[in-house]
C-alpha cells in the first residue's frame, strides 16, 4: 500500500513535486501510525515513535508549503490538481473508500497541523476502516471538529444542483426537496443570472480550490480583522476587537457559558437539572480538552468554580462525577502526552487541571511518565505536581512503583514520606512491592506511628524481618515494636536463641533487645538475661553480641532491667567483657 | 455486462430469495437496499442475455414486479429507485454498504449504466411489466450496437431516470454549479427547513430540530462569507418567501454571521453564532420566553433568575457545543441594555453584553426595516441602511453598526439605484472590500442579458449611482452621454 504515481510527475514544477513528495510521505507514516495503533495501545512506545514520525512528516510538509489538498477517490488521494496519487490501496474497503463514500471529496491539511489532531484523526480514520462499524464519515469529521483540517463534504445543495446520487440529498425530507425544488424554480425564472457564469459567477469547483485563506492572511484576520473592519476608524477597530474576544477567548466564551450553568446550578435546581446541566460542563470541558488549547479548560473550570460556594452538595458531587465520566482514557492520555511534550505555558495548566480534577487515571498517567527520558523541569514539574496530588494519598501511584527507575521510585516514596499521614496506604502497599530495601526502610520509617492494628503488622512488616538488609530488618523490628506490640515476644524472641543473629550489626541486635525488653514482659526479660548471662567458655562472637545486647539496655533504664543487669554483674561465670559492660550501663541508668 | 457465471446468477435464474421478509421493508435502508440491489442486479443481468419473449426474461420481469410491489406496499414512498455512483450503489438514496461478490456486481452494472449514461432508474408503484421489458430491451440495444448509444427519449409512467455517467467525479460535477446557485438553494433550504420546524412547534407536533443538517447549512454560509462570497445577500430581500417569524430568524442568523465573519473569525465560530440565533428563535417560539418579557429591565435578581429559569428551561436540548453555549448566553443576557456591564447575580466578574447579542440585535433592525413591522411600511435597503445608522448612535452596538454598513455599502444587496446614466440597476453585491461603500456589484437592468458589473473595477470608473430609488418610481430623464458610461476603454 505505498504510495504512488499515475502519470509522469516530471510534469509537474519543482515546488509541486516536492509537495507531492513531501505529501506521500506524511500519508505513508500516517499509514503506519495506523497501523502501530491498531497492534499495540494507546501510550506504547511504537505507537508514540509512528505518531512522532507522522508528526514530523507534516511538519517537513509545511516548512514547504502552508497547506496540502487533496482529492478522494474510491481507493486513492490524489494532490490536487494534478492527477498524481499521494496514497493508494487495492483493498476493497479502506478509509478513502468510507470517505468518498459518504461524499468527503477534499481534505485540507492546513499548515499547524500537530500531533493531537493527527492523532484525532487517526481515530477517525481507524473508526472508519473498520468494517463492522457503522460511521457516517462526515458526521464523524464534524465531530472531531479540528482547527487544522477541514474537509468538503457534498451536502444537499451540491449534490442536487450538480446531479449527483448521494446519501447528502436525505439530508431534507421529500416534502422538504420539493419545497425547495418549487422555490428554486422560481427564483431562476426570476432571476436569470443564477446559473449564468458571468463575470462574478465563481463555479462551485473553483471555489472550493481556492477558497481558504492562506496561513498568512488568516493570522492577519485573526488578529486585526478583514478590510472591512480595518476600513473603519481606530476607535471602533479597537472596541470591535474587543467584543471579537467574546468568539475568541475561553475567558470571555466558554468561561461565561460555564458561569451561566454553574449560575443554574446554584439557584438550587431539582436532580434531573442537576445531572443534565453537570453533564452539559463536562461536555464542554472534553471540547476544550480535545481542542488547541487544552490547557484552556482549566479556565473554564476556574469559572464554573466561582460558584462553587453556593452548590448544594448533591450538586458539587454530581458535577464532578460528571466531569470523570466523560473524561475518558484516551483523553487523558492526549493530555498527558501533551505534559510530555508541552512548553511550561501548556504543561503547568494541564497538571493543574488533572489536579483539579482528581483524576486518578491522569495521575497515574503522569507518573508513568517518569519512565521515559524527560528534560529536567519537565521532571520538576511533574514532581510538583505529585507533591499536589500526595494530599490525596497516592492511590494512583501503586502499581506504578514496579516499573520506575529506582531513582525515580525513591523521590516518589520520599514525596509520600513526607505528605504522611495521607499518603499512609500508599506506603503499607509499598512494602510487598519489588522495590529497592532502602525504600522500605523510609517507608516504615514514616509509618512509625501509623500502623492500624497487629494484623497488618502480620501481613506487611513480618516478612520483612528476614529481609536481605540488616537495615530493612531493623526498620522492620522497630515496626513490629510500634505496631504490634503484643506481637513482640512471640515474633523477636526467638532471635535471641539464632546464632547467626549475634553476628548481626549493633544496630539490628539493639532493636530487638530493646523491643523485648520495653514489651516483650517478664518472659522477654527471661529471654534477654538468658541471651547475655553467657559463660567463661563462650566464644567470642558470643560474648560480643552478649555485650551488645547489654549496652542496648541503655535505652531501657527500667528498675527490672537494673536489676538484671546487676545480677548479671554479679555472676562470676559470666566473662569479664560482658560483666563490665553490665556495669558501665548500670553507672548510666543509676 | 459480462457474462460472469460465478459472480451473477445462472441464466435464467432470476428468483429472488423471498424468505426473508424483513429484507422488504424500505424502513430498514441497509437491508432492503441489499435485497434490492440483488433484486434490480438479477433482473438486468437476466435480461442482458435473453431476448424479453423468452421465458427467462419474462419470470424475471415478474419477480422483480412483485418484490416492488411488496416493499411499497406498506410505505409512503412513491418509487424505489436504484443509483451509481462510482464504487457505490444507492437506494432511495441511501448509500448502501455492499459485500466484496455484490461489489462485482456493482461493476457489472456500472458499465451497463455507463453504457447507457443513466445514473438512476426509479421504480414507481404501477409499474408494468411492459415496461421492463421496454426498457431491458433497450439496454440490451445500446450495449448490442456497434457505434456509442445513450438511453435517450426513453418514457414510460411508471419507470424514471436520470441521465449522465455514474462514474462522474464530483468535482467536475460542481464544475457546472455555480457559487450563486449554491448560496440561493442553502438559503432555500434553510428557510424551508426552519419554517417547517416553526410551523411544527405551532402545531405542538414535532418540536424536534434536525440539527446537522441546519449546523451543516449554517457551516456552508460562514465558509462562502469567509471566501468573501456574499452571493446569499440577495435572498432575503427577494419576495420569494412568505414574511413571518422563521423568515425572520434566517435572515437574522445570516446578517448577523456577515457582521461576526467580518470580525475576523473563523467559519466554525460564524456558524455557530448563526445556529445559535436560529434555536433562539425557535426557542422563543417553543414559549420559553412566556411570561418573561415583563422582567425586561426588573431589578437584577428577578431578571437574572427568570433568566437562568429559561436556560434550564432548554438544558435537555444543549450538547457541549459552541452553538448550544452561545444559545444560552443569549437566553442568559436578554433583557439587559447593551451598554449595562453585567456583573452580579448574572457573572461573578463584571462582563460586557456577548458580540452575538449585539449583532443579532443589528440584524434583527435590519430585517424588520426591511420587512416592515409595527405598522410601518417595508423600507427599501438603502433606506434602511440609514436608518440602522441613526439607532447605532443609541439602541445598538455603534461599533458594529458601522462594520455592517461597511460591508453592505451604502446601497445594500437588494436595492433599486439610478446611476449618473439615468439607468436604472439592482445592487445584486456588496462592495469589494477594496472599493469605495457606495460601489457595489450592479445588474444593470435595462441591458439586453442584463448583465452584472462591479462598480468598483477600474473599467467603471466613470460610472456612479446618483440615487435609490423606489419600487415603481419613474426613471428620470437619461443622460445623452449615458450609453458610453460603460464601454471598456
Amino acid at each position: 500500500m505505498a504510495a504512488t504515481s499515475t502519470d509522469d510527475p516530471d510534469k509537474l514544477s519543482t515546488r509541486r513535486r516536492e509537495e507531492l513528495r513531501l505529501g506521500r510521505r506524511c500519508f505513508d507514516t500516517l499509514e503506519r501510525f495506523l497501523e502501530a495503533a491498531e497492534s499495540y495501545p494507546p501510550g506504547h512506545p511504537v505507537v508514540d515513535e509512528a505518531l512522532d514520525n507522522t508528526e514530523d512528516a507534516f511538519d517537513s510538509l509545511f516548512r514547504h508549503t502552508d497547506q496540502m489538498v487533496v482529492r478522494l477517490e474510491d481507493h486513492r488521494t490524489c494532490l490536487l490538481g494534478t492527477e498524481e496519487s499521494v496514497w493508494e490501496t487495492s483493498r476493497p474497503e479502506d478509509y478513502c473508500f468510507a470517505l468518498s463514500r459518504d461524499g468527503v471529496f477534499l481534505l485540507y491539511f492546513l499548515g499547524g497541523l500537530q500531533r493531537r489532531e493527527i492523532r484525532k484523526f487517526g481515530l477517525v480514520l481507524r473508526r472508519l476502516d473498520q468494517e463492522e462499524v457503522d460511521v457516517d464519515a462526515t458526521a464523524a469529521l464534524y465531530d472531531a471538529d479540528f482547527t487544522h483540517l477541514e474537509f468538503r463534504a457534498l451536502d444537499g445543495s451540491m449534490a442536487w444542483l450538480a446531479g449527483l446520487n448521494a446519501d447528502a440529498l436525505r439530508q431534507d425530507s421529500e416534502e422538504e426537496r420539493r419545497e425547495v425544488r418549487e422555490l428554486f424554480g422560481r427564483l431562476s425564472d426570476a432571476d436569470a443570472g443564477l446559473r449564468e457564469p458571468d463575470g462574478d459567477a465563481l463555479t462551485a469547483d473553483e471555489l472550493f480550490r481556492t477558497q481558504l485563506k492562506t496561513r498568512s492572511e488568516r493570522r492577519r484576520e485573526l488578529q486585526n480583522g478583514t478590510e472591512q473592519m480595518l476600513n473603519l476608524r481606530p476607535s471602533l477597530q479597537d472596541a470591535l476587537g474587543e467584543l471579537k474576544q467574546g468568539l475568541l477567548t475561553v475567558d470571555e466564551f466558554e468561561s461565561r457559558y460555564g458561569e451561566i450553568l454553574a449560575g443554574v446550578l446554584a439557584r438550587n435546581p431539582n436532580e434531573e437539572l442537576v445531572s443534565r446541566v453537570a453533564s452539559e460542563i463536562a461536555d464542554v470541558m472534553v471540547r476544550l480538552v480535545e481542542g488547541d488549547e487544552p490547557s484552556e479548560a482549566l479556565t473554564f473550570l476556574k469559572a464554573v468554580h466561582t460558584w462553587r460556594g453556593a452548590f448544594e452538595d448533591e450538586a458539587a458531587r454530581a458535577l464532578q462525577t460528571a466531569l470523570r465520566d466523560h473524561l475518558s482514557d484516551d483523553r487523558i492520555r492526549s493530555l498527558v502526552d501533551e505534559v510530555a511534550d508541552a512548553k511550561p505555558a501548556v504543561r503547568r495548566p494541564i497538571l493543574r487541571l488533572l489536579d483539579a480534577l482528581d483524576s486518578e487515571e491522569g495521575s497515574r498517567q503522569v507518573l508513568g511518565l517518569l519512565e521515559w527520558e524527560l528534560g529536567d523541569e519537565t521532571e520538576r514539574d511533574i514532581y510538583r505536581f505529585l507533591q499536589k496530588r500526595a494530599s490525596s494519598g497516592l492511590g494512583f501511584a501503586g502499581d506504578a512503583l514496579d516499573s520506575l527507575p529506582d531513582d525515580e521510585a525513591e523521590r516518589v516514596v520520599d514525596i509520600a514520606c513526607e505528605a504522611m499521614p495521607e499518603t499512609r496506604s500508599f506506603l503499607v502497599d509499598s512494602l510487598p512491592r519489588d522495590i529497592g530495601e532502602e525504600l522500605k526502610v523510609r517507608a516504615l520509617e514514616a509509618l512509625e506511628d501509623h500502623w492500624r492494628d497487629s494484623r497488618e503488622i502480620r501481613q506487611y512488616v513480618l516478612p520483612l524481618l528476614n529481609a536481605r538488609t540488616s537495615e530493612l530488618r531493623t526498620a522492620a523490628t522497630r515496626a513490629v515494636e510500634k505496631g504490634a506490640p503484643d506481637q513482640v515476644r512471640s515474633v523477636l524472641q526467638a532471635k535471641l536463641e539464632d546464632e547467626a543473629f549475634y553476628e548481626r550489626p549493633k544496630p539490628e541486635i539493639e532493636a530487638v533487645v530493646t523491643a523485648l525488653a520495653r514489651e516483650g514482659g517478664e518472659k522477654g526479660l527471661e529471654a534477654i538475661e538468658e541471651a547475655i548471662r553467657c559463660r567463661l567458655y563462650a566464644g567470642s562472637s558470643r560474648r560480643e553480641f552478649a555485650s551488645k545486647a547489654v549496652r542496648s539496655l541503655v535505652k531501657v533504664p527500667t528498675p527490672r532491667v537494673a536489676d538484671l543487669l546487676e545480677s548479671v554483674s554479679d555472676d562470676w561465670m559470666v566473662p569479664g567483657s560482658v560483666r563490665s559492660a553490665c556495669d558501665e550501663v548500670l553507672q548510666v541508668i543509676g | 455486462m459480462d457474462d460472469d457465471r460465478s459472480t451473477g446468477p445462472a441464466p435464467g435464474d432470476s428468483s429472488i430469495p423471498t424468505d426473508d421478509q424483513g429484507a422488504t421493508d424500505p424502513s430498514d435502508p441497509q437491508r432492503f437496499g441489499e435485497a434490492f440491489f440483488d433484486a434490480v442486479y438479477r433482473m438486468l443481468k437476466v435480461g442482458s442475455i435473453f431476448e424479453s419473449d423468452q421465458e427467462q426474461t419474462r419470470n424475471a420481469v415478474d419477480d422483480f414486479r412483485s418484490f416492488a410491489r411488496k416493499s411499497l406496499a406498506d410505505t409512503s414512498l412513491r418509487a424505489l429507485s436504484f443509483g451509481i455512483r462510482g464504487e457505490f450503489a444507492s437506494v432511495n438514496g441511501h448509500t448502501i454498504r455492499l459485500s466484496q461478490q455484490d461489489q462485482r456486481r456493482l461493476r457489472e452494472l456500472r458499465e451497463l449504466f455507463a453504457d447507457a449514461e443513466i445514473r438512476t432508474l426509479s421504480f414507481g408503484r404501477n409499474l408494468t411489466a411492459d415496461e421492463l421489458v421496454e426498457l431491458l430491451d433497450e439496454l440490451r440495444e445500446i450495449r448490442n450496437a456497434d457505434e456509442e448509444q445513450r438511453l435517450e427519449g426513453f418514457e414510460t409512467s411508471h419507470l424514471e431516470y436520470d441521465s449522465g455517467s455514474p462514474d462522474r467525479d464530483v468535482l467536475e460535477a460542481l464544475g457546472e454549479v455555480t457559487v450563486r446557485e449554491y448560496s440561493a438553494h442553502l438559503y432555500l433550504r434553510l428557510a424551508v427547513k426552519v419554517g417547517r420546524l416553526h410551523e411544527r412547534i405551532e402545531e405542538e407536533s414535532d418540536t424536534t430540530a434536525d440539527l446537522p443538517t441546519l449546523r451543516r447549512i449554517v457551516d456552508r454560509i460562514a465558509e462562502l462569507f469567509d471566501g468573501d462570497r456574499f452571493d446569499i445577500l440577495r435572498l432575503p430581500t427577494t419576495d420569494l418567501l412568505e414574511a413571518g417569524p422563521a423568515l425572520h430568524s434566517v435572515n437574522t442568523a445570516i446578517y448577523s454571521m456577515l457582521m461576526i465573519d467580518r470580525l475576523g473569525l473563523r467559519p466554525g465560530r460564524v456558524g455557530a453564532s448563526g445556529l445559535a440565533i436560529l434555536l433562539r428563535d425557535v426557542d422563543r417560539t417553543r414559549g420559553v420566553d412566556l411570561a418573561d418579557p415583563a422582567e425586561a429591565g426588573a431589578p437584577n435578581e428577578r431578571l437574572a433568575t427568570a433568566n437562568a429559569r429559561a436556560v434550564a428551561r432548554v438544558s435537555g436540548r444543549l450538547d457541549g457545543s459552541p452553538a448550544s453555549s452561545l444559545r444560552a448566553i443569549l437566553l442568559h443576557e436578554r433583557g439587559i441594555e447593551l451598554e449595562r456591564t453585567i456583573g452580579p447575580p448574572f457573572y461573578k466578574r463584571e462582563r460586557r453584553v456577548h458580540v452575538v447579542r449585539r449583532a443579532a440585535d443589528i440584524a434583527r433592525t435590519y430585517d424588520r426595516l426591511l420587512a416592515g413591522s409595527d405598522g410601518n411600511e417595508p423600507r427599501d435597503p438603502s433606506t434602511a441602511i440609514e436608518a440602522l445608522k441613526r439607532r447605532g448612535d443609541s439602541e445598538l452596538d455603534p461599533a458594529l453598526v458601522e462594520l455592517f454598513v461597511e460591508t453592505m455599502g451604502d446601497y445594500p444587496v437588494g436595492t433599486t439605484v439610478e446611476l449618473s446614466s439615468g439607468e436604472r440597476a439592482r445592487v445584486v453585491g456588496p462592495p469589494a472590500a477594496e472599493s469605495a461603500s457606495d460601489r457595489p456589484h450592479i445588474r444593470l437592468l435595462e441591458r439586453d442579458g442584463q448583465p452584472v458589473v462591479d462598480l468598483g473595477d477600474p473599467n467603471y470608473q466613470r460610472a456612479s449611482i446618483d440615487r435609490a430609488v423606489a419600487e415603481g418610481e419613474e426613471p428620470t430623464e437619461a443622460d445623452d452621454s449615458g450609453d458610453d458610461l460603460f464601454l471598456l476603454d
